[in-house]
């Protein structure tokens, strides 16, 4: 591993569930940040330090900009940066055109377990692509 | 003078004999008779004096012809004493009688000649007005000289005044319409020729254009030999019938065609309820032929209890209060398979008869599609529903299920500190429980809470399966087998392992079905399961099949059998609702047979179930095949 705490920022609007994603990433030794809208999560990555994350972790149904929108946004201006979406929803248009994207979709609920391992796929096969 | 009565007495004519100065010489007693004069009355009298008014001016004006001419004869009315006028035909002539010149003559009474000859007038007069009021004329055809007779009403009837042209065969020939005159001319040539009766109806054109009807009978009058000399016979214009007619065969034609295609069953009857006519809807609705239904059956058995109970209920209002019940209601008819069909009925008395006109309009079809669209769009509406509860219970369902691992963690790496201490004090105890047991409690709890957590993923995921609605990309033709193959991949071994034997036997050459693929196999891995869990034998075995079935092979057959536990008489009916479950709670959600039913539902299929208590269930699928062209 190229980086031994991978930087992952997560996009929840309900405070508990980023609260509750951070945790568990953290203990299984991802870094976090926290935003709760797709407007704070685009002003983390433009910042002085646009380019720390190694990933992004975002839930779709969101006040305001929707988790789709980032997810356009991000792969046009960040193509480098993978995505990892979680959401509520299970056969919705939004999730095909999630999976329509290519872009990884847990479903909830999930273990922790099945998300450090999905993150952990995705972390490598960029690696890969590098 | 007397006159002498011998041989005059009996004449049944008047004689008289008078001078040119009118004074009457000789006369018969039949005058003296007639008009009622006495012998010496009449003697003192002259010739003129038995006649008034106009009459007298034409007897003077015959008297003089007499004398000025020799002879002269008047028909002119005498008068008699008692003032009655009596025609006469006066013959008289001038004869030389001594020296005298004197006027010889004879009176003939006219008056029943004259009557006939009135009655003659008035009936040809009757005849006329007849012949004006039926429309009816006649005509003579004299075929030795080639001449023909019309009546004035032939003239009339054909568009001429009478009179107005000569009427001739080949007059009557150019007003025959076109399309009639050859029949019509062969008709009276056969009538002519070989005797037939000439009985025609044709059409004529007027000169003004217009078209009538004219019905015309004739025969002949033959000499011996049997050659016809004459026709006579009758035309009478029939228009007016003829037109009636037509418009009454156009209307019974219409009437007809309603009654055959208004898409609705429909007979009539009479007061015994025995079917008189029947439309082609009606026999194809109950089954029977139009031989086997007319004048044999009867309105009745065809509909149900309830329905005939309606319609004599309606009957006896309808007789009270004509608008107190609705010209149309629901009522089942039963057909010749005893198959139930939904409709409306309506019956109706024709105005002035016994019989009864009734409809059946069949709506089973209609009426299964609107249930059939209520149910897609209680679907939908639940769909959406469900969709979004479950939105709504995964994202808190996730605090549980994605915290509980890391609250194991979270305790897992606070045991060793709880270990070490209890090295200390071996006898401590937590909420009064020795500490072993507390701690293996706490796993216990976290386990608890995981299965739950578990189980309601489970549900919200069932329920989603339960309404989720057609994809189309989804449904292609495809072969059961292949369904069949994935199924046992899938869940194979794990029936492998829960009974003895499992055997897979499919038919071959099966035809395709069209069908979501993976919805179908959803419902063969649940049966299968169920089938596995029902196990209670020693020599337990699930067997699935797959054939052709029923009527005409109509539909595909999933069959998956067991010989384990079998479901009570009484719950076989309750095992497709939604959350029925007769297994623990950790071994499904009651929601899995109901899902199955809906999804062989959508494929137009069936799903049923049979079952001995302790002996086995065979779940049934019937699938209907893909239509072949």
């Amino acid at each position: 591993m190229g980086n031994p705490y991978p930087r992952i920022l997560v996009v929840d609007d309900e405070q508990h569930q980023l609260d509750t994603i951070c945790r568990g990433l953290n203990l299984y030794g991802y870094r976090c940040e926290g935003v709760l809208s797709v407007e704070a999560a685009l002003e983390s990555l433009t910042g002085e330090n646009g380019e720390r994350f190694d990933l992004l972790l975002t839930d779709l149904t969101m006040p305001g900009r929707s988790g789709l929108d980032l997810i356009e946004q991000v792969q046009h201006q960040w193509p480098g940066l993978p995505i990892v979406v979680i959401t509520g929803l299970a056969q919705t248009v939004e999730v095909d055109v999630v999976r329509g994207l290519g872009v990884p979709l847990l479903t909830k609920p999930f273990a922790p377990d099945t998300l450090d391992v999905t993150i952990r796929r995705v972390l490598e096969r960029t690696r890969g692509a590098d | 003078m007397a006159h002498s009565r011998k041989g005059v007495v009996r004449s049944p004519s008047l004689f008289y004999v008078f001078g040119r100065d009118g004074t009457l010489i000789r006369w018969n007693a039949l005058f003296e008779q007639v008009t009622g004069y006495s012998h010496d009355e009449v003697a003192a009298r002259k010739a003129t004096d038995f006649f008034t008014g106009d009459d007298l001016a034409t007897a003077m004006e015959a008297i003089e012809a007499v004398f000025n001419d020799g002879e002269s004869s008047v028909e002119v009315a005498l008068t008699r004493k008692d003032g009655e006028r009596l025609p006469y035909l006066f013959t008289s002539v001038r004869e030389r009688i001594g020296d005298d010149l004197c006027c010889v003559g004879i009176g003939i009474d006219v008056a029943a000649r004259k009557a006939a000859e009135e009655k003659v007038a008035r009936s040809e007069e009757r005849l006329k007005e007849a012949q004006e009021i039926a429309h009816v004329g006649h005509w003579e055809y004299d075929l030795v000289s080639d001449t023909l007779f019309w009546s004035d009403e032939v003239y009339r009837i054909l568009g001429f005044e009478p009179g107005q042209v000569v009427p001739t065969f080949e007059v009557f020939q150019s007003i025959l319409h076109p399309d009639d005159r050859d029949r019509v001319l062969a008709a009276f040539a056969a009538h002519v020729e070989q005797g037939a009766p000439y009985d025609v109806l044709h059409r004529c054109v007027r000169p003004s254009g217009e078209i009538r009807y004219i019905q015309e009978r004739g025969r002949s009058v033959r000499d011996e030999t049997g050659k016809a000399l004459s026709s006579i016979g009758t035309a009478q214009d029939i228009t007016e019938h003829e037109l009636a007619q037509q418009e009454l065969a156009k209307n019974e034609e219409r009437y007809r065609t309603v009654f055959d295609i208004a898409g609705t069953g429909m007979v009539s009857f009479g007061d015994d309820m025995v079917i008189t006519m029947a439309n082609e809807e009606w026999l194809q609705l109950t089954g029977y032929s139009r031989d086997e239904t007319i004048g044999k059956l009867t309105w009745v058995p065809f509909f149900s209890e309830a329905s005939l109970t309606k319609m004599k209920k309606y009957h006896q209002m309808r007789s009270e209060d004509p608008i107190s019940v609705p010209r149309s209601y629901e009522a089942q008819l039963v057909d010749r398979q005893g198959r139930v069909h939904e409709g409306m009925t309506n019956i109706q008395v024709v105005p002035g008869t016994q019989q009864r006109v009734a409809s059946f309009q069949d709506l089973t079809e209609l009426k299964r599609a609107q249930s059939e669209m209520y149910r897609a769009d209680k679907m939908a509406a639940l769909g959406q529903i469900i969709a979004g509860v479950a939105h709504e219970i995964n994202n808190p369902n996730n605090f549980i299920y994605f915290n509980l691992p890391i609250l194991r963690k979270y305790i897992e790496a606070i045991a060793p500190l709880l270990e070490q201490h209890l090295e200390k004090d071996p006898g401590l105890t937590i909420l009064n429980m020795p500490f072993e047991v507390f701690r293996e409690d706490v796993f216990k709890l976290l386990e608890n809470m995981e299965h739950g957590s578990k189980r309601i993923t489970a549900i919200v995921a069932d329920l989603k399966s339960y309404v989720r609605g057609d994809e189309e990309k989804s449904w292609k033709s495809e072969h059961v087998e292949q369904a069949i193959e994935r199924v046992m991949t899938l869940v194979g071994k794990q029936v492998r392992k829960m009974v003895r034997r499992f055997d897979v036997d499919i038919a071959d050459g099966l035809p395709a079905v069209p069908m979501n693929v993976g919805r179908i196999e959803q419902v063969l891995v649940n049966l299968l399961i169920n089938a596995g869990q029902a196990a209670d034998k020693e020599q337990s075995w699930v067997k699935l099949t797959a054939r052709l079935a029923g009527e005409r092979e109509r539909w595909v057959e999933l069959r998956v059998e067991d010989n384990g536990a079998g479901i009570p008489e009484d719950k076989l009916e309750q095992i497709f609702e939604p959350f029925f479950t007769s297994k623990g709670r950790e071994q499904g959600t009651g929601l899995g047979l109901s899902i199955s039913q809906r999804i062989v539902e959508e494929h137009g299929g069936r799903l049923q179930v049979e079952s001995k208590l302790g002996q086995g269930t065979c779940f049934t699928v019937l699938l209907p095949p893909a239509r072949e062209g």
